[in-house]
C-alpha cells in the first residue's frame, strides 16, 4: 500500500479552509487514507493510502483534489481538458514512435507544463509521486515508467521528438548525476539505475531513447535520464513531463494525474500528441468514460426502498465532472431499459469498472456514519463442519486422560521431518519459493512439532503428556504414477517420562479408539521414529495402515536433544473414519 | 494438651516413659529401635515433640569424617600438582614455562610450585630455571596417604595423630565445599531424655485411645471407626498439584469464536490448504498483474505446481469478467489478458475468502450464512507480528436483501458478540473484491481504537461468474491480535510455540481473563 509523507501546511495550501490534524484524521476516510504518523513539532504526515487502484490520490496534490470535490484552485482551471478537445486535427504531433519499439516498449505520451515554481517541497513532492506511480502503479517500470525534464535547461527541449531504438554501444550520453558520457551498454552495467531497471531493456538487441529534435538525447527510458537536458531543478519554471509503457490507458491516466497536479500548483498545461504505429495518444486529455447506473441500483445497495434524491448531487460535488438521467440507457456498459444515470469518470481517475464503484463514491461521499446500521433478518441454521467435530472428540477424549494441547505451524523446515525422524522426503509437498529453510515443507506428519515441543520443555514438570490434532499433507502417487497432493487430517500423542513405554500409548490409543467405536488390533511393523521392535501399526478393514504406535528410538531423541524416554501414536483421522469427503476437495 | 499427639509422637515418646531410668538421655541412634520406628519417622518424630517441649536435647560430640572430593580422586590417580612438579624435575632443572605447561590451569602451577618453595623441596636458579632441593614435603605425602584412605573408607579425623590433624588443615575445604581435594563432614551425636516440666505419663500416650487416620475400606467393614477420633488433618499446608492436561489456550479461543459464529446462524465451510490462484485470487476478481500475486507474497507449490481438476471451474466466466470481453455482468474488467494457466498454479491458501468463492460456485442456500476459520499463509519475514502460518476467521451472507446498511448491522454484530464491544466505526476501505468496502474499528476498552475486521459486498464480477444472482456480503476478523491480547502475549509466534512453560503462561493469562469477563446470567432472571 502506498505511503505518502508531506507537511500539513502544504497540503492545507491546497485546501479551501486548512483543516487541523484532528479534522484531517477524520477527513482522510474520504480518500480511504489513514493518518499513520503526525509530528506536531514539524508538522509533517505519513499517509497510508489504501485505495491500490486510485492512482491519483498518491500525492498531496491527489489528496487535496478529492477533498475539495475535485474542482481545481480558484484561477488555476484545468484548462487543458478544453485545449485537447479543441485541439486541431491536422496539426503535427510533438512526438513521434518508432513502430520497431512495438516489442520494446511501444507507447509514449507526454506534455509541457510553464510558468509554474515547484520550489523544494514541490520538486520533492513531484519525484515521490512519479516514483509511487513508476512503481506500484507501473509495476517498479515494467509496465510504466515516468519521465521529468526542464524545457529550458542545459539545452533548451527541442521538439519534436522521437522515441526510438538505439544501439547500446554506439550510443552515448551523460546519464544523471554523472559528468561524461557513457555508452547505453555502459550505463546499464555501472549505473544504480541501470542496474536496477537495466534488465528491463538489456533482452533486446537495440535500446529505447527519447531524442529531440537535435538529436540530443533526453533519456533511456525505463531507466535514466540525461544529466544535460534532464536534470530538474527547484527553480525549474518550465518542464516537459512524459511517461513510456505497454499501454496507453495506463500512460494516459498517469500524465492526467501529473498534469492535474503541476495545475494545481500553478504551472499551465499544454497538451502533446505523440503517434506510432499502436495509435495517437493526446495527453492530458479526458478520455471521456462513462459508466452507466441502472435506476434502482443505488437504492439497493444503500438499502433503501428509492434510490437516493441527493444521489446526482453529492456525486458531483465528489468530483463527478457530470451525471445526466437516461429514461433508456445508451449503447455500452450496463445497458438496460429501465433508465438510470450516465456517469463521467473524472479524468484523473480509471478506477470504475462497473455501477458499485459509482454507488460506493456515493456512500463515501455522504459519510458511512449517515447510515443506521439495519440487523440481519433471515433465519439460517449453523453448524460447525463434521471435520470440527471429529476434532473436538479427539481433544476432550485426549484432555481426560490428561494430555495437554499443542498448536503448531504447518509450514517446517525439511530435517524436522525427515532425517531427525529417520524418514525420507519422497512424499513431501514442498514450497517453490520458501521464505526461509525453516518454513520450507508442509508437514506430512504433527510427530515432529510434538517433539520439538518435548525438546523444549526438558525444563517443565515431567511427566509430560501433548498432543495435537491437525491439517498437514504429502504427496500421494496415483494408480497411473501420477503424484498428487493429499491433505491429511492428523492426531498424534507423545508421553515423556522416566517409564514412558508403548504400553501406556498403546492404551490411550485403544481408549480414544473407542469413542469413535472402534476396536482394531495392533500388528507389529516396524516404522521410525520408533524403536524396531517396540511399535506397531494399526490398519482398518482396507488392511489401510491408519495409526502407528511405539517408542521413540534413542537415536531420534538424541538428534532431537531430549534427554528422557518417549513415547508416540500417530492416527490418520481421516483414513480411520473414512471423511474423506468432508476434507474439501482434491487436486 | 492443645493438639492430640500423632501416632509417631506416640510411639517415639513411649521408651522415655518406660525405661527404668525416666530422666536419663537416650541417644538418637538408641531411640530408632526401642521406638520401631524408621530413621525419618524418628527425625520427624523429634523434631515434633521438641516443638512441644517435651524433650530437652543434648550434643554428645561431633565426628569428622574425610572423604576425597571428585578432584581428590582425580589427584590420586594423576598424581597431586606437587608430584608432578617434582617428577618433572626429576631429570634437572627446566624452566618454569615448561612447569606451568604440565596443568590445563596455570593458577594450579603457580599455587604448587610456591608451596614447594616454602617447604624448601624446590628452588628457582638463574635463567629462571626450577631446581629440586629436597624432597616431598610432608604435607604433600600424608594428603597422598589420606586420599587413598579415605578412598577405601571415610576416614574419622579425630582418630588422626595431632601433626597430622594441624597439616591437614591447610589442605582441607571447610564441610560440604567441593573445591579442594578432601571434604570434611561433620557428624553430631545427641542424647534426649524427658523434659522436667512435660508432666507426661503412660496415659498420656493412651488417651483417646488410637487415633483414626485415612477411612479404609477394611475401617468401614469392620465399623472400627465407631467410637473413635480421627487425627486432624493440618488442611492449611501446601497440597501438591495435580497433573492436569490443558486445551490449548488459542484453539479455545477460536473454538469460542467457532460457537459465536455457529450460534449466529453461519455453517462452516472447510477446504484444503492448497489452492490454485483461481479460487484464491481470479475467482476473486483480484486482477493477474495485483502485487499481493507475486511471488514475495505467496507461497507456490514446487509440486505438483498445477491444478488437474480445473475444467470443472467456471475458468471462461472468470476471464471474460477480468479481461472486460463480453463479460457476463456489465463491467470494464481489469482490460488485460487472462492466463488460464497462472489461474492453475498452486499455492499455500493466502486467503480464507478463497473458501468462500467454492462456495458461491456450489450453488449455496440464499438466504445463507457461511463462515471458515481457515490456517492461512502469507510470505512474510516471521517476527512478533507476523507467523509463517495464521487463523483467519471470515464468512459470507447470501441474502436476496443484504446492502450496504445490513452489512454495518452484521459488522455491529459481529463485533458484540465475538469481540464484545459495542463501540464501532465504519471507515471506507479497498479491497479488490468488495464493492463498497469497509474497515470495522472498535474501540476496545483496553487497547484503544483497533482494526477489527474487513468488510464489504462481493462484486458482481465476483459473484455472477460464479452463478450467485443474489448480493453477498463478505466479512473477515483479524483474531489474532483478540487472541494475543487474551492471553497475554506480545509475540505471535507464542500462539504456536512448543514451550510448555509458555503454553503454561497462556493457560494462566486465560483463567485471569475469566476475572474480567462478563458472568454468565440466565435468561429466566426477574427484571429488576
Amino acid at each position: 500500500m502506498p505511503t505518502l509523507e508531506g507537511h500539513l501546511d502544504d497540503l492545507n495550501s491546497l485546501l479551501p479552509t486548512p483543516l487541523s490534524p484532528e479534522e484531517m484524521n477524520q477527513a482522510l476516510d474520504r480518500v480511504k487514507g489513514e493518518w499513520k504518523h503526525y509530528d506536531p513539532a514539524t508538522r509533517r504526515f505519513k499517509i497510508e493510502l489504501n485505495d491500490t487502484n486510485r492512482p491519483d490520490l498518491w500525492s498531496v496534490e491527489g489528496i487535496a483534489r478529492q477533498l475539495r470535490g475535485g474542482t481545481p484552485l480558484p484561477g488555476r482551471p484545468y484548462s487543458f481538458l478544453e485545449k485537447a478537445s479543441t485541439r486541431e486535427a491536422g496539426k503535427a504531433p510533438e512526438m513521434t514512435v518508432d513502430p520497431a519499439l512495438s516489442r520494446v516498449r511501444p507507447f509514449l505520451g507526454g506534455f509541457r507544463a510553464t510558468g509554474g515554481t515547484l520550489g523544494e517541497e514541490g520538486l520533492a513532492g513531484l519525484i515521490g509521486t512519479q516514483e509511487r506511480l513508476s512503481e506500484l502503479f507501473g509495476r517498479k517500470r515494467a509496465d510504466l515508467a515516468i519521465g521529468v525534464y526542464p524545457l529550458k535547461g542545459k539545452k533548451e527541449i527541442v521538439f519534436p521528438l522521437s522515441f526510438r531504438l538505439a544501439d547500446p554501444d554506439a550510443t552515448r550520453f551523460v546519464p544523471l548525476g554523472e559528468e561524461s558520457p557513457r555508452t547505453l551498454r555502459e550505463v546499464l552495467a555501472t549505473h544504480p539505475k541501470g542496474i536496477a531497471y537495466g534488465p528491463l531493456v538489456s533482452s533486446h538487441p537495440a535500446w529505447p531513447v527519447i531524442s529531440d529534435a537535435n538529436g540530443e538525447i533526453l533519456s533511456l527510458p525505463p531507466v535514466i535520464n540525461s544529466q544535460t537536458s534532464g536534470a530538474v531543478v527547484p527553480g525549474d519554471r518550465d518542464l516537459f513531463v512524459e511517461a513510456t509503457g505497454n499501454d496507453p490507458q495506463r500512460i494516459l491516466l498517469v500524465l492526467n494525474i501529473l498534469a492535474a497536479n503541476l495545475a494545481d500548483r500553478g504551472f499551465l498545461v499544454e497538451p502533446l500528441l505523440s503517434r506510432g504505429a499502436g495509435g495517437d495518444i493526446l495527453a492530458p486529455s479526458s478520455p471521456g468514460i462513462a459508466v452507466f447506473v441502472p435506476a434502482g441500483l443505488p437504492a439497493r445497495v444503500a438499502g433503501a426502498a428509492d434510490d437516493p434524491r441527493d444521489f446526482i448531487e453529492v456525486l458531483l460535488g465528489f468530483g463527478y465532472p457530470a451525471i445526466s438521467r437516461k429514461g433508456t440507457a445508451p449503447e455500452g456498459i450496463g445497458r438496460s431499459s429501465a433508465g438510470g444515470y450516465e456517469v463521467l469518470q473524472p479524468f484523473y481517475r480509471d478506477d470504475l469498472l462497473g455501477a458499485v464503484d459509482v454507488v460506493e463514491d456515493y456512500l463515501v461521499a455522504r459519510g458511512f456514519d449517515s447510515f443506521a446500521p439495519v440487523m440481519p433478518r433471515a433465519f439460517t441454521a449453523g453448524s460447525a463442519a463434521p471435520r470440527i467435530k471429529v476434532e473436538n472428540r479427539i481433544r476432550t477424549a485426549c484432555l481426560g486422560m490428561g494430555f495437554t494441547e499443542l498448536l503448531s505451524n504447518i509450514l517446517t523446515g525439511e530435517p524436522a521431518v525427515t532425517t531427525r525422524l529417520g524418514r525420507g522426503g519422497e512424499a513431501l509437498v514442498r514450497i517453490d519459493n520458501p521464505a526461509s529453510l525453516q518454513y520450507a515443507v508442509v508437514r506430512p506428519t504433527l510427530l515432529s512439532g510434538l517433539l520439538a515441543a518435548e525438546a523444549r520443555s526438558a525444563r517443565h514438570p515431567y511427566p509430560h503428556r501433548v498432543f495435537e490434532v491437525g491439517e498437514a499433507m504429502e504427496l500421494a502417487s496415483s494408480r497411473s504414477g501420477e503424484r498428487r497432493l493429499k491433505d491429511l487430517h492428523l492426531a498424534a500423542a507423545l508421553i515423556s517420562h522416566p517409564g514412558a513405554g508403548i504400553s501406556e500409548l498403546q492404551g490411550v490409543l485403544e481408549a480414544l479408539l473407542a469413542r469413535f467405536d472402534l476396536r482394531l488390533a495392533l500388528e507389529p511393523e516396524d516404522h521410525p521414529p520408533y524403536i524396531p521392535g517396540r511399535c506397531g501399526v494399526l490398519k482398518n478393514s482396507r488392511g489401510e495402515g491408519v495409526a502407528t504406535v511405539g517408542e521413540i528410538h534413542p537415536a531420534t531423541l538424541d538428534l532431537w536433544g531430549i534427554r528422557m524416554p518417549a513415547a508416540a501414536f500417530e492416527l490418520d483421522v481421516a483414513a480411520l473414519l473414512g471423511e474423506g469427503d468432508v476434507l474439501g476437495a482434491g487436486h | 494438651m492443645s493438639q492430640p499427639l500423632h501416632p509417631v509422637e506416640r510411639a517415639l515418646l513411649r521408651p522415655f516413659l518406660t525405661r527404668n531410668e525416666p530422666g536419663a538421655f537416650l541417644s538418637s541412634d538408641d531411640v530408632g529401635p526401642l521406638s520401631g520406628l524408621s530413621p525419618a519417622q524418628v527425625q520427624m518424630g523429634l523434631e515434633m515433640v521438641k516443638s512441644r517441649g517435651l524433650l530437652e536435647e543434648r550434643l554428645d560430640r561431633e565426628e569428622t569424617l574425610l572423604r576425597p572430593t571428585d578432584q581428590g580422586l582425580q589427584a590420586l590417580s594423576d598424581g597431586l600438582p606437587e608430584e608432578i612438579i617434582m617428577e618433572a624435575l626429576a631429570g634437572g632443572p627446566r624452566p618454569m614455562s615448561d612447569l606451568r605447561a604440565l596443568f590445563p590451569d596455570p593458577s594450579v602451577a603457580s599455587k604448587a610450585m610456591g608451596a614447594l618453595k616454602d617447604a624448601g623441596s624446590l628452588k628457582v636458579v638463574e635463567g629462571g630455571q626450577a631446581v629440586r632441593s629436597g624432597d616431598l614435603p610432608p604435607g604433600v605425602l600424608l594428603l597422598r596417604k589420606l586420599l587413598s584412605m579415605s578412598a577405601e573408607a571415610p576416614v574419622l579425623l579425630e582418630s588422626l595423630p595431632k601433626e597430622e590433624q594441624e597439616l591437614l588443615s591447610q589442605y582441607q575445604r571447610r564441610r560440604g565445599k567441593e573445591k579442594g581435594l578432601i571434604r570434611l563432614d561433620v557428624k553430631s551425636f545427641r542424647s534426649y531424655r524427658l523434659a522436667p516440666d512435660a508432666n507426661l505419663s503412660l496415659s498420656d500416650l493412651d488417651e483417646g485411645g488410637e487415633l483414626l487416620g485415612n477411612v479404609t475400606p477394611e475401617m468401614l467393614q469392620s465399623r472400627s471407626w465407631e467410637g473413635g477420633t480421627f487425627r486432624p488433618f493440618s488442611v492449611g499446608a501446601e497440597a501438591p498439584p495435580p497433573l492436569q492436561g490443558h486445551l490449548h489456550p488459542y484453539r479455545e479461543f477460536l473454538e469460542e469464536v467457532r460457537s459465536h459464529l455457529v450460534r449466529l446462524g453461519f455453517a462452516e465451510m472447510t477446504g484444503s490448504l492448497v489452492e490454485p490462484e483461481f479460487w484464491n485470487m481470479d475467482a476473486l476478481f483480484i486482477p493477474q498483474t495485483h502485487p499481493a500475486r507475486n511471488i514475495h507474497d505467496i507461497y507456490l507449490i514446487s509440486e505438483p505446481r498445477m491444478a488437474t481438476d480445473s475444467h470443472e471451474w467456471p475458468m471462461e466466466a472468470v476471464a471474460r469478467t477480468h479481461e472486460g470481453k463480453e463479460p457476463p455482468v456489465s463491467t470494464r474488467g481489469w482490460r488485460q489478458g487472462f492466463d488460464p494457466e497462472q489461474a492453475r498454479r498452486l499455492l499455500m491458501r493466502s486467503q480464507g475468502t478463497a473458501l468462500s468463492s467454492r462456495t458461491l460456485s456450489r450453488n449455496p442456500d440464499v438466504p445463507g450464512k457461511y463462515f471458515a476459520i481457515a490456517r492461512c499463509f502469507r510470505h512474510d519475514q516471521v517476527d512478533a507480528t507476523h507467523a509463517v502460518d495464521f487463523f483467519q476467521a471470515e464468512g459470507i451472507v447470501l441474502e436476496k436483501d443484504a446492502s450496504f446498511v445490513t452489512l454495518l448491522g452484521l459488522l455491529a454484530l459481529l463485533a458484540r458478540e465475538i469481540a464484545g464491544v459495542d463501540q464501532v466505526h465504519y471507515k471506507p476501505a479497498y479491497f479488490p473484491f468488495t464493492e463498497p468496502s469497509v474497515e470495522l474499528h472498535a474501540h476496545h476498552p483496553e487497547l484503544g481504537w483497533m482494526e477489527l475486521g474487513g468488510a464489504g459486498l462481493f462484486r458482481p464480477e465476483v459473484t455472477r461468474p460464479l452463478g450467485v444472482d443474489v448480493p453477498v456480503i463478505a466479512w473477515g476478523m483479524g483474531i489474532d491480535r483478540m487472541a494475543m491480547f487474551r492471553l497475554g502475549l506480545s509475540d505471535i509466534r507464542d500462539l504456536f510455540t512448543g514451550d510448555l512453560s509458555v503454553l503454561s503462561g497462556m493457560v494462566r493469562a486465560e483463567e485471569r481473563s475469566w476475572a474480567g469477563s462478563p458472568r454468565p446470567s440466565s435468561p429466566a432472571d426477574p427484571p429488576r
